[in-house]
């Protein structure tokens, strides 16, 4: 059985490397779009798994999950222009 | 694919508790430096925004292969230092600081990728000043890496407090609050690394 932390490090890793090769395909904006998606999954893994904010009902737990996404979709915003 | 003992088998369960790890101080210190940073990758969108043509040449002078290597590195080391805090937790303080020192030699390998990129581009006469891209890019690159080496501090200093038996599993605010630390360095790469390297 493979522990947690393992299993994180490892989707972080495969999403890393998904990424990667994701930009190599196309320069479409849904590209840039995906790859920031991504990211923020990514972000949600470190935030709820790494920092061990996953059962905590505080306010600091909203507030770092909601980061990722909207800086995401900010960039984004920004970058498709 | 286990690169961590069984024996530690749910962080989540492990950890599972309703408070919030570390202090509230570092937590009100991560909120600041990652608005920080998300200010910058705003403001780095926006002048790329401006000049789209200048932005995607100087992402080809990049090296987007050390970047992934840079990523990889830090997302191990932030898997060594969950590591080390379940660890302490489980009252083996010696394990912890084995996987705290081995999280830092992680991020070592991050801190010399980054030096040789920036060795690179100095050779191929790239500096702050050669144009706004460049600039952006060492000064978002070079504010990030700082963040990194004071993250190596901490753990190296936490490692070798939990060698002296510096702390348990109920005195543990020390040890959580660099790990939380440590982990924001490596969240703020997982934003960077695509913004700067990947996305075209």
């Amino acid at each position: 059985m493979i522990n947690r932390t393992s299993l994180i490090w490892f989707i972080l890793i495969l999403i890393t490397i998904g990424s990667y090769i994701l930009a190599d395909i196309s320069t479409m904006p849904w590209i840039a779009a995906i790859i920031l998606g991504l990211a923020a999954i990514k972000g949600y893994l470190i935030i709820d798994g790494f920092m061990e904010l996953y059962g905590y009902k505080g306010f600091m737990r909203y507030a770092m999950n909601l980061y990722c996404p909207i800086l995401s979709l900010f960039i984004w915003l920004l970058v498709k222009q | 694919m286990n690169i961590f003992p069984k024996s530690t088998d749910n962080i989540a369960q492990a950890s599972a508790s309703p408070e919030l790890p570390g202090d509230l101080v570092i937590w009100f210190l991560i909120l600041l430096e990652i608005t920080t940073f998300a200010l910058m990758f705003l403001a780095f969108s926006w002048v790329r925004g401006q000049d789209r043509e200048l932005f995607l040449a100087g992402q080809q002078v990049l090296h987007p292969l050390a970047g992934l290597i840079n990523t990889i590195a830090l997302l191990t080391a932030s898997g060594f230092v969950a590591q080390g805090v379940i660890e302490n937790r489980r009252n083996k303080q010696n394990y912890a600081a084995y996987w705290l020192y081995t999280g830092v030699a992680s991020a070592t390998v991050y801190v010399v990728v980054k030096c040789w990129e920036y060795w690179q581009l100095g050779l191929a006469g790239y500096g702050l000043e050669s144009n706004e891209f460049f600039m952006v890019y060492f000064l978002l690159t070079g504010f990030h890496l700082l963040h990194v080496l004071l993250g190596i501090s901490f753990l190296v200093i936490i490692a070798r407090k939990l060698q002296r038996g510096g702390y348990g599993p109920s005195d543990a605010l020390g040890l959580e609050s660099g790990a939380c630390y440590w982990h924001m360095v490596d969240l703020i790469w997982v934003l960077l690394f695509p913004i700067v390297y990947i996305i075209h």
